[in-house]
């Protein structure tokens, strides 16, 4: 069993008559990078708001790095760098002031830290002007600054994309990722499906506040694969698949048939048709992609297409 | 405990480190120094065409500096109240409070920090303005030359240190209300403005009601600037000009009085505003 880093137990959020997080148990491991999915509006932010300790749990505990927070959160988020939601920071200090002010409250770290992160997020040139005369990359950038400060083993990164250009979006990510190496956990929040595909290992899928799916990347692809393939009378091979219990479905498309079934039983496909007389042409695994697995298992909510930013 | 108050005073420090970097307090204080100064020499002015004792008392050690402290306290309730809020308000605006909050700072230290430091900034206010004071009242009377005969000497050094320590003590309950109006709002303005309203509205409702009700006299003693007004009143013998707002009607509270009313009114609107602060969610801000 891996060390858990943010553990939660049927947390929930309730808002007037509005149920923002419901009951929501999610156990996220020790190092990686671990993607919270979901629409806007989904209960991402809450989410990471409750573990960060600014909102209430309306009910539901909660632990993290191992600490239960009823007693040790002050001490966890110690350990803790977060980005929630928009960059924030004061306007009239410079880059460097702000970091030089947020290690200060923090208590660890010194200026050569500074330096260095600067360094990293790339803004050691800007470091000296006012915040308010930064772009939205910019800031993005300093965001993600201040959440390394301290040096934390547990990182919470709210959309820490929004905002930026491609280049830097795909910068960010490789940041992200590198981050992840040195040992630290990542939890990522993101309504970029093709995001949180090319970074997370693990994932959690929300809709309307509540956990739809949970698990490692490629388990969770795996359950959802298909198998596409040509035959020699392929309207008889779609009526035999589709006759089978562990097909979800079969659709014809540009001359080949797609069955969804999970990949390694591709066999028992080719054994069912050639039992039936029918010879198969071609076949090949399909991945299916996060952004169609989302779909399926979030009904009629709407992800962000590959590119769209908030 | 000695550990939390290290923590509160280096939340403190790092509070001024930004709060310096803003231009807001510097103009305060400039407009502070400007109006105190004035009053010295304004009063050195008038005593040159019309001499007088109390007049001259006004422009020359020890008896200046009262009369400034008095003038200060009253511009500075308005101007402390501003800072309060601004002070405040602007963690919300700017959304700041929530990274300060996430990284661990404990919030009611967060916000003790801040109180702490709006109490030490008004307080090294009243010092300056009393330095600057000091020198302005050392030229001025060097230029007058000796008092005008037969004016009374009633003007004592003692008096200084009291006068500071009432200026400085009645701030805090308005950065007291001005701070819980700010949370309670979560916002610069709205803090502001309830604070100044109820600052304004109370002399003039007291004003009205002590001339219109004689029962009044007893609610007006538990009010804020009532109370804040007595205090400064209290006592002073070197005080020839009360500026304090909710002067001037009706018979005073006592010193003891003011300054127990004043304790309970800054634990009360102080702890309600921690209180407040721990509990509210912060979202969205």
């Amino acid at each position: 069993m891996h060390e858990l880093v943010v553990e939660t137990h049927a947390l929930t959020k309730r808002y007037a008559s509005v149920l923002a997080v419901d009951s929501l148990s999610i156990q996220v491991p020790r190092g990686g990078v671990f993607g919270l999915l979901g629409p806007n509006g989904s209960g991402k932010t809450t989410t990471m708001s409750m573990l960060l300790g600014l909102v209430s749990p309306t009910s539901g505990t909660f632990r993290l790095l191992g600490r239960d927070t009823r007693s040790g959160r002050q001490e966890a988020l110690h350990h803790i760098g977060a980005i929630v939601e928009s960059p924030s920071f004061y306007p009239y200090l410079s880059g460097r002031m702000n970091l030089r002010y947020f290690q200060g409250i923090i208590g660890r770290g010194d200026s050569i830290d500074i330096e260095r992160l600067l360094d990293l997020v790339g803004l050691s040139s800007r470091a000296h002007s006012k915040f308010s005369t930064y772009s939205q990359g910019m800031k993005q950038r300093l965001s993600i600054a201040y959440a390394m400060l301290g040096d934390p083993d547990l990182l919470f990164l709210d959309e820490p994309t929004n905002g930026l250009d491609p280049a830097g979006m795909a910068e960010v990510r490789e940041l992200i990722r590198h981050l992840s190496t040195e040992g630290r956990t990542v939890l990522l929040s993101s309504h970029l499906l093709h995001e949180v595909e090319q970074v997370c290992d693990r994932v959690a899928i929300l809709s309307r506040g509540r956990l739809i799916a949970q698990g490692a990347m490629r388990d969770i692809l795996q359950q959802r694969g298909a198998v596409r393939f040509t035959t020699t009378d392929d309207t008889r091979a779609a009526a035999i698949i589709s006759a089978l219990p562990w097909v979800a479905s079969v659709t014809a498309e540009n001359g080949y048939l797609t069955a969804e079934a999970p990949p390694e039983r591709s066999w028992e496909l080719t054994k069912a048709l050639a039992d039936q007389g029918v010879s198969v042409k071609e076949m090949a695994p399909v991945q299916v992609s996060l952004e169609r697995y989302f779909l399926e298992v979030t009904g009629d909510d709407s992800p962000s297409a590959p590119g769209e930013a908030s | 405990m000695m550990a939390r108050m290290a923590h509160i005073m280096n939340l403190t420090r790092w509070e001024w480190y930004k709060l310096r970097r803003r231009w807001l307090p510097w103009i305060m204080l400039g407009v502070l120094l400007v109006v105190s100064q004035l009053f010295v020499w304004v009063s050195y002015s008038v005593n040159r065409s019309e001499q007088s004792g109390d007049i001259y008392a006004n422009f020359t050690l020890p008896g200046s500096i009262p009369n400034v402290l008095g003038l200060a306290h009253s511009i500075g309730v308005f101007l402390v109240v501003i800072l309060t809020a601004s002070v405040l308000g602007t963690e919300y605006r700017w959304r700041t409070i929530r990274s300060i909050l996430a990284r661990g700072t404990g919030r009611w230290q967060y916000l003790a920090s801040k109180i702490v430091l709006l109490i030490l900034m008004a307080g090294g206010a009243l010092l300056i303005v009393m330095a600057v004071t000091a020198v302005s009242s050392l030229i001025a009377g060097a230029l007058a030359g000796d008092a005008p005969a037969g004016s009374s000497d009633s003007a004592r050094w003692i008096d200084v240190p009291i006068a500071f320590g009432k200026a400085w003590f009645s701030f805090l309950p308005y950065i007291a209300l001005a701070t819980f109006f700010t949370v309670l709002t979560t916002s610069s303005a709205a803090g502001m403005a309830i604070s100044l309203v109820y600052y304004y509205a109370e002399s003039i409702v007291v004003a009205i009601c002590l001339n219109l009700f004689t029962w009044f006299e007893t609610v007006a003693s538990y009010l804020l600037g009532r109370n804040a007004a007595a205090l400064m009143r209290s006592g002073d013998d070197t005080m020839v000009i009360n500026f304090a707002i909710g002067g001037g009607f009706g018979s005073f509270p006592s010193a003891l009085h003011a300054f127990l009313v004043l304790t309970i009114y800054i634990l009360a609107l102080g702890g309600l505003a921690i209180w407040l602060f721990r509990q509210r969610d912060l979202t969205g801000s």
